[in-house]
């Protein structure tokens, strides 16, 4: 019970590590609040200044840090799961790249300077209409490959279109805004983007959270876990449609902030014992406390310049994904 | 009484039929081996017993027709072994087996005591239990199929179906294996096991099935299925025949004359 | 822009509701005014009454981007995040309408006012950003008196004898400006016809170095071609046919932080650009 009992510490120390990220991206920022003062200014009735920047600009971002954290650490390990494949990741079904399309869009269109939710919105619709080709083209049999194939596909459409929009734009600003967008990041985020977004992560929350069985049957393979009862055909669809809800959000109001999905359930496999329903709560919030760690090193590091969040997770993540390959590779060896 | 009833069961793979109008009958206490050359059909006929490859025909499983099985009653049916040995993560033996107690867990319940019991039994039954805390890509590959096999056993269902699970074991292991599902028949529960070893499944199967191009050229008692003739006539091959302590025993000696292989035609 | 204003002309109903919700509140002059785009800054340095205007963009202190960085530096600099212009406590802040969309939004939330200014595109738009933000400071006469200004400069220069002759702009990463853009307009107002509207070009579009080359110019106009951080952008100034075309043309570098945004500043670079012209023409090919 040596495993089990492992996990439970990662698992323990994972929440502790959240909670603490969570109230220290409460506490940073321009405006030196104290602690005390942050926390009775966070339930405060009244509307004075620190009240406000608590309770409208730093909880939002906060609550979207974990938000979005976890939904990139969920969908990262559910994919892992049902793709078998450690080199999975959210981005992979085309959610992320229509997502931004959509957003892209609406910058480009005008939009979203006309009215500012237009734009999660239309990303929001863009990856519904997304998920909806892809999931179509996977069909009934719920093949793994032509799910992939149909991802691969749609991400490099959505990719090429958000590249015509840059290069049909006339107008060096509206092109540079949406060059910004793309890169990812919290920076000033209202509760409104809170509200847009959560009950679609819930949603999507939901569906992924019930396939731990699942995933871990199909740790033998998709024949075996049908054996043994294991409905392949609803896995794929509670995947799917899991993912492009919470992540479909995610990247509406955030951007896109790479990989997250990718390194945190790599990661976090080994203090799971390869369980990926174990592997399903501990990515979350290791998700979150990422995230929620990176856009406060985005205000620590460069308080004055808005370092993009995708940016510093990609600047991070990479070598830290490269380190691991040649870890992996030195165990083969 | 049977356990499994096939009738007319016809299959295509890409268009191209594979199984042919493939009809009998499995009861209590038998285990039958599926034997036939590369290609005969076995895996597809094990995969479209299980639901997992589309046919057409009848297939009845303990009373029940398969047609209208739900993925959760079937699994507490019938374990299926399947041919492939991918395991994806580095998951410890014991997890693994426990795979098996799944289709009997009720929604979001632990392990009960039940379920740990038959874990435990399983991994006995196929001397895996020294290796209970390893991680199964970490396992040697006869290591790994026991531990796959003990995995199908936990899920304690009336029929077993296995797709080569003796391929690649150590000679002891082969027949101890064959012993565990030989006492699971004789419990009472059907056991179908594909195999290309004929000499094991003529040693240790109560009945054989043998295949050859999607069709049922022979089924009965390995003395009537396993002769000269069909050996001939389906794989091409010359045995030597031989008895010990009753039970028969084959040994395919080399390639018959090819003009003795016109006769499959 | 051509598109956005498409896009505000389809979207007009919902600005309109939009407007009503942002009432403009003309009523007194804003005291404690912010300003976190680099053109807000600008325009606002120029027509706020003293202690007015509390905190520009760190950009206004760049000599590179603005005309007026000496200045800037009697204000407090902002980055343009919402927590610290909050903490500012202002009255009105000043902003574009591009890049800084989620953080208008929050601000708005907090209850301060926001106005946003589109880049100009035009002298026209210049006057019309001059005058509305006289308006929304609460400075008509002051607006008045720069727009009188910037005319006063555009007539000083002289553009009637440049008949004919034609001009380009070559940006880094080959970019040129054509129709609707401000440089096109400060070309026109020097006497000048801009090849790109000749091609057809319409906002930033990339010029082929073949096409420029092709077409000839009288002036070849560049803009920061001194830029101090090296960029691979910067590569087509070096081309073979790029410095012999601007052997042949007459060459004139334009520092960007008179057409970045638009002001009676602007005015300096059609000045710049005639003057360049009567060189050009002086000593013929």
């Amino acid at each position: 019970m040596n495993d089990a009992r492992r996990y439970q510490m990662a698992l323990a120390a994972l929440t502790l590590a959240t909670l603490i990220l969570f109230c220290l991206s409460l506490l940073v920022g321009p405006a030196g609040i104290g602690f005390i003062d942050s926390v009775s200014a966070l339930f405060s009735e009244r509307r004075d200044a620190i009240a406000l920047i608590m309770q409208e600009i730093r909880l939002p971002r906060a609550l979207l840090g974990l938000m979005v954290g976890a939904t990139l650490g969920l969908s990262g390990a559910v994919l892992q799961g049902y793709l078998r494949n450690p080199l999975a990741e959210p981005a992979l079904i085309g959610v992320s790249a229509s997502a931004s399309l959509g957003a892209v869009l609406a910058i480009y269109t005008g939009l979203s300077a006309v009215f500012p939710p237009a734009l999660p919105l239309a990303a929001l619709a863009a990856s519904v209409v997304a998920v909806l080709i892809v999931q179509a083209m996977a069909g009934r049999r719920g093949s793994v490959l032509t799910l992939i194939l149909a991802g691969v596909a749609v991400s490099s459409f959505a990719g090429a279109m958000t590249s015509l929009a840059l290069n049909l734009s006339s107008n060096p600003f509206a092109a540079l805004e949406i060059m910004f967008w793309m890169l990812g990041s919290l920076t000033d985020r209202s509760m409104t983007h809170v509200w847009l977004a959560l009950p679609f992560m819930l949603a999507g929350w939901a569906a992924l959270l019930t396939l731990g069985r699942a995933l871990d049957a199909l740790t033998l393979g998709g024949d075996t876990a049908a054996s043994l009862g294991v409905d392949m055909r609803r896995v794929q669809f509670l995947a799917v449609f899991g993912t492009a809800a919470s992540v479909g959000a995610a990247t509406a109001v955030t951007g896109a902030i790479g990989f997250v999905g990718l390194v945190v359930p790599h990661l976090l496999r080994p203090l799971t014992g390869g369980q990926p329903s174990r592997l399903l709560p501990t990515s979350a919030l290791g998700g979150a406390s990422v995230v929620l760690a990176a856009d406060i090193l985005v205000r620590i590091v460069a308080p004055e310049r808005d370092l993009k969040l995708g940016v510093l997770t990609a600047i991070v993540g990479a070598p830290f994904f490269l380190w691991l390959v040649w870890r992996e590779r030195r165990k083969v060896a | 009484m049977t356990l499994l009833s096939v009738s007319h069961l016809s299959a295509a793979l890409g268009g191209r039929p594979v199984l042919h109008d493939i009809s009998f009958d499995v009861g209590p206490g038998e285990l039958v081996g599926l034997i036939g050359p590369n290609g005969a059909g076995k895996s597809t006929l094990l995969r479209a017993l299980m639901g997992l490859t589309p046919a057409s025909g009848a297939i009845v499983l303990d009373g029940e027709d398969g047609g209208d099985l739900t993925a959760t009653r079937r699994a507490l049916k019938v374990a299926y072994m399947a041919q492939s040995r991918d395991v994806a993560w580095a998951m410890p033996v014991e997890a693994l087996v426990a795979l098996g107690r799944l289709p009997h867990l009720p929604r979001l319940s632990p392990m009960r005591a039940a379920d740990r019991a038959a874990v435990d039994a399983a991994m006995r039954l196929m001397d895996v239990e020294a290796h209970r805390d390893r991680q199964a890509t970490a396992l040697s590959g006869g290591e790994l199929a026991r531990v796959l096999a003990a995995r199908a056993l936990a899920q304690e269902t009336p029929l077993l179906l296995a797709d080569e699970p003796a391929a690649g074991l150590d000679p002891s292991h082969q027949i101890g294996l064959m012993q565990v599902f030989h006492s699971l028949a004789q419990e009472g529960r059907s056991v179908v096991v594909s195999t290309h070893d004929l000499g094991l499944a003529a040693r240790s199967c109560t009945r054989l099935i043998l295949l050859d191009r999607g069709r049922v050229v022979a089924d009965g008692t390995p003395e009537a299925v396993v002769t000269a003739n069909n050996l001939k006539s389906v794989y091409g091959v010359e045995a030597y025949f031989g008895e010990v302590e009753g039970r028969m025993v084959v040994l395919p000696l080399g390639l018959s004359t090819p003009s003795s292989k016109e006769h499959r035609a | 822009m051509p598109e956005t204003r498409k896009g505000r002309a389809l979207f007009a109903p919902l600005a309109a509701v939009l407007a009503l919700a942002y009432p403009a509140a003309a009523a007194p002059a804003p005291q404690r005014v912010v300003s976190m785009n680099l053109c807000t800054d600008e325009m606002a340095m120029l027509i706020a009454a003293p202690g007015q205007l509390h905190s520009v963009s760190f950009l206004a202190a760049d000599p590179i981007s603005s005309v007026l960085a000496p200045e800037a530096s009697r204000y407090k600099a902002n980055h343009g995040q919402a927590e610290e212009i909050f903490l500012m406590q202002p009255d009105l802040v000043l902003a574009g309408t591009y890049t800084t969309g989620a953080t208008v939004d929050l601000l708005r939330r907090l209850g301060i006012r926001v106005e946003q200014f589109a880049p100009e595109n035009s002298f026209d738009d210049i006057r019309a950003g001059l005058r509305r933000m006289g308006e929304v400071l609460g400075q008509r006469q002051r607006a008045e008196d720069l727009v009188a200004d910037l005319d006063r400069r555009l007539a000083a220069v002289k553009a009637g004898d440049h008949d004919g002759m034609t001009a380009a702009i070559y940006y880094a990463n080959s970019y040129t400006s054509g129709s609707g853009t401000l440089i096109d307009d400060v070309m026109a107002k020097a006497g000048l016809t801009n090849i790109a509207t000749k091609f057809g070009y319409a906002g930033m579009e990339r010029l082929p170095l073949e096409l420029l080359v092709l077409s000839d110019p009288d002036l070849l106009v560049t803009a920061d071609r001194g830029y101090s951080a090296p960029a691979l952008a910067q590569q087509g100034f070096d081309h073979p046919a790029f410095r012999a075309q601007a052997a042949l043309s007459g060459a004139v570098d334009l520092a960007s932080r008179y057409t970045i945004c638009g002001a009676p500043f602007t005015a300096e670079a059609v000045r710049l650009l005639s003057q360049g012209a009567d060189a050009r023409k002086a000593a013929p090919k």
